[in-house]
């Protein structure tokens, strides 16, 4: 009985990690070439950021060089408004915001990575101080990364459930005791 | 399609017709894999495309004229009848294989230089476009034949047979080789890329006169653009789905539009926009690019796929006919061009231009007309 106890957190403990390689692996070998996509690594305007003054222009830097062709849409509170024009150098897309009054502003994206990759999404950031929430916010769009994530916590707390169930069981049926 | 029984048959008429002495030619019934090939205009143009292709890029002897061409036009378009319907070649040394011609069809054209033996006809090569990388191998020649069949012995046969009766009044340059995927339901068949190829095409009698078939001098006959597109298959195979119909503003599946539609033929709306405001069908993809000021096809597309055996490079052999291939053709290639997201996995490497002859009446043979010869 007590050398059961002991032992038991660790049966755990071993099917867990075994599981979780497995899901690692399942996630690993999915079709989806995730170092072929192309992903924005940092933004000035940064993603939710408050600026006590407007912009002037805009930086964009991604994880890959990118091909020339690309677009952004700035949205304020009283809708779209004209940027200069975007520039692609090597991994980065920069371009020159117009003056804007106090507000919440949308910079929404869209660059095709060199290699072919498309990609599509924006950023927000307020100017001056405002009333929060006076412009919507996109809904966020899931990332592959995002769903593998959660898959690999899906697993390892399925795993994790299952193994306590199944050592309970064992203790259980040693121990006799009645269901 | 030539079964064994169909050769069986013709062998065991052929015997019979030996061994009674008679004269009878080799005659298998007719089935509908004949298309005819006399008429005002020649077949292989309109034609549902077969599922083969050679096109033979040929040259006329140096110091050959009018009369020369009018030779060999002679003998082919003899050939040519012939075999269409089944009926072996003159002097053919292997009548068996003429028994099927399963859609044979053999088109007949003729470059810039010979549309000068043609009063009033006169056709541009096409003008230098900034993504060529045109090899000297798959360029212009004086003359073109396309043949196409659903079968690749009556093809190669047929093949043969012209090259042969060719003997020294032409020389072959080049023999493209294609393939393409024929589908029962109407919709386009798929190129190598996975695409459904060739969605804006004329599809109705009216569509074909407006844009394909010619007048003037011209009249009932059609001008083609022979493109040879090398594909980068292996570049392309690293993309995923999504980027692969991004760059054609297509679905894979059905070759619908990205702005949506349920076939391959839905019309693009360039001008729908996703949450953000970018267009669903962006505007340097290969839909966006390739579409006109006005809507609908602009010439008769006629691809057929390839793959090179001697080195594995696959792509495109893209045909396009129009009655007038500056006017229709180039604007398009001309933008693709400028800018195409697919560029990057496509290379134009072989061009020619040629003018197709109209069709001739039965009992006469093509180009006889055009070159003022005497029946």
């Amino acid at each position: 009985m007590k050398a059961l106890s002991a032992s038991a957190p660790r049966a755990i403990a071993r099917l867990a990690a075994c599981l979780l390689m497995i899901a690692v692996g399942v996630v690993a070998s999915l079709p989806l070439p995730a170092q072929a996509h192309v992903l924005l690594l940092r933004s000035d305007p940064a993603d939710g950021s408050v600026l006590k003054e407007a912009p002037t222009r805009a930086v964009f830097e991604f994880n890959q060089p990118l091909a020339p062709t690309a677009y952004v849409i700035l949205t304020g509170p009283d809708g779209p408004l004209t940027t200069g024009p975007v520039k692609v150098q090597a991994k980065t897309l920069t371009l020159t915001l117009p003056k804007v009054t106090d507000g919440r502003y949308r910079l929404a994206y869209r660059v095709i990575s060199a290699s072919g990759h498309p990609l599509t999404n924006s950023i927000s950031y307020v100017v001056g101080k405002i009333a929060p929430r006076t412009m919507k916010q996109p809904p966020r769009e899931r990332s592959p990364d995002w769903i593998a994530a959660t898959g690999v916590g899906a697993v390892v707390l399925l795993g994790i459930g299952a193994g306590w169930f199944v050592v309970r069981r064992k203790r259980q049926r040693q121990t006799g005791s009645p269901q | 399609m030539p079964t064994r029984r169909t050769i069986l048959r013709a062998g065991v008429l052929a015997g019979a017709g030996v061994a009674a002495s008679a004269c009878k030619p080799l005659s298998p019934e007719k089935s509908t894999s004949v298309i005819a090939f006399h008429g005002l205009r020649q077949a292989g143009v309109q034609t549902s495309p077969q599922s083969h292709l050679v096109l033979l890029g040929i040259d006329l002897t140096p110091k050959s004229g009018a009369e020369d061409l009018g030779r060999l036009m002679w003998l082919w378009s003899d050939d040519a009848a012939r075999l269409t319907s089944g009926q072996p070649a003159l002097a053919d040394t292997e009548p068996e294989l003429a028994v099927d011609p399963a859609n044979l069809t053999v088109t007949f054209g003729i470059g810039p230089r010979l549309t000068q033996l043609v009063s009033g006809v006169t056709l541009d090569p096409l003008p230098h476009f900034s993504t060529d990388k045109l090899q000297e191998r798959w360029g212009q020649t004086d003359l073109v034949v396309q043949l196409c069949a659903d079968d690749l012995i009556s093809l190669t046969h047929a093949q043969r047979m012209l090259l042969k009766d060719m003997a020294g009044l032409g020389v072959l340059r080049w023999t493209q080789s294609g393939f393409h995927q024929r589908t029962d339901d109407g919709s386009s068949g798929r190129n190598l890329m996975g695409q459904l190829d060739g969605s804006v095409n004329p599809r109705n009698a009216n569509e074909h006169d407006a844009l394909v078939w010619a007048d003037g001098a011209w009249k009932h006959g059609t001008f083609l653009a022979v493109r040879r597109i090398e594909m980068h298959l292996d570049t392309w195979d690293e993309l995923d789905r999504e980027a692969r119909e991004f760059t054609i503003g297509r679905k894979l599946s059905n070759g619908a539009p990205l702005s949506g539609g349920k076939d391959e033929f839905a019309d693009p709306d360039l001008h729908a926009t996703d949450k953000h405001g970018f267009a669903l069908i962006d505007p340097a993809s290969h839909v966006a690019r390739s579409r006109s000021a006005m809507n609908g096809p602009q010439f008769l597309r006629r691809g057929y796929n390839y793959v090179e055996p001697t080195d594995g490079t696959s792509g495109l052999i893209f045909m396009a006919y129009a009655s007038d291939l500056a006017g229709q053709f180039v604007p398009v290639q001309q933008r693709l061009a400028e800018q195409d997201l697919l560029n990057q996995w496509t290379q134009a490497i072989g061009s020619a231009v040629y003018a197709i002859w109209p069709g001739a009446p039965k009992g006469d043979y093509v180009g006889r007309a055009q070159l003022g010869l005497p029946r």
